[in-house]
């Protein structure tokens, strides 16, 4: 199990809902909480043939939160 | 005494970190850095303190080659600065571009709206027009 924390004054709750549809193939969940202060994106058993999966989401997540604030 | 400004970021083998103050660059700002950068490298935001972004930018090669991170620190950092330009620009031209939208959307103020038949027919009549200057243009030489 792998834990990607975002701040929530930093990345969206559509973008990180958006990523994990776009990463569900690659862990058996994407599941997600949020803090007062952050979100926990929670990847259940993620694919080992992708040793970089959280931070390919993170950049996706942030691509989307970028691209929804300038359009 | 001369004042210099630094820009300060720490190095590791594989990443490169420096914090923004929101005073001096605008969250929009560090987006649209951000956004030109996520096919170059990993990028990871948070937030140390109020009012400050903490950017980490981790190459997507596992042994990067000497100076690539500062480059990278020092490629951001000079993006930051033209979209802060790019949106100062954008804020100050606001009113002309809303204005000449409007102007293209709802006609003179004569309020005659021209409609793409005349627009198409006007085109036409111009094509068809002999050009009373004769003078030669590039693209009727044939060369």
């Amino acid at each position: 199990m792998s834990v990607l924390q975002l701040h929530r004054s930093l990345y969206s709750a559509d973008a990180i809902q958006a990523a994990a549809a776009a990463y569900a193939e690659f862990a058996d969940a994407i599941t997600v909480t949020e803090s007062e202060v952050e979100y926990s994106v929670t990847f259940t058993a993620p694919d080992p043939d992708v040793p970089e999966l959280l931070d390919a989401f993170a950049n996706h997540v942030l691509f989307e939160t970028a691209a929804a604030r300038t359009a | 005494m001369a004042e210099t400004a630094t820009f300060h970021y720490d190095v590791d083998a594989r990443s490169v970190g420096f914090v923004i103050d929101e005073e001096l660059y605008s969250l929009d700002a560090i987006y649209g850095a951000a956004y030109l950068f996520v096919d170059r490298c990993w990028l990871f935001l948070d937030r140390p303190a109020d009012k400050q972004v903490q950017v980490r930018l981790r190459s997507k090669e596992a042994e990067p080659a000497g100076g690539t991170l500062d480059a990278l620190a020092g490629e951001f950092a000079n993006e930051l600065l033209n979209q802060v330009l790019r949106l100062r620009i954008g804020d100050s031209t606001r009113s002309l571009r809303e204005y000449t939208l409007a102007r293209a959307f709802f006609g003179d103020d004569d309020g005659e709206r021209p409609n793409i038949d005349d627009l198409l027919a006007e085109l036409d009549a111009e094509e068809l027009a002999d050009d009373p200057l004769e003078i030669q243009v590039p693209w009727d030489t044939g060369s």
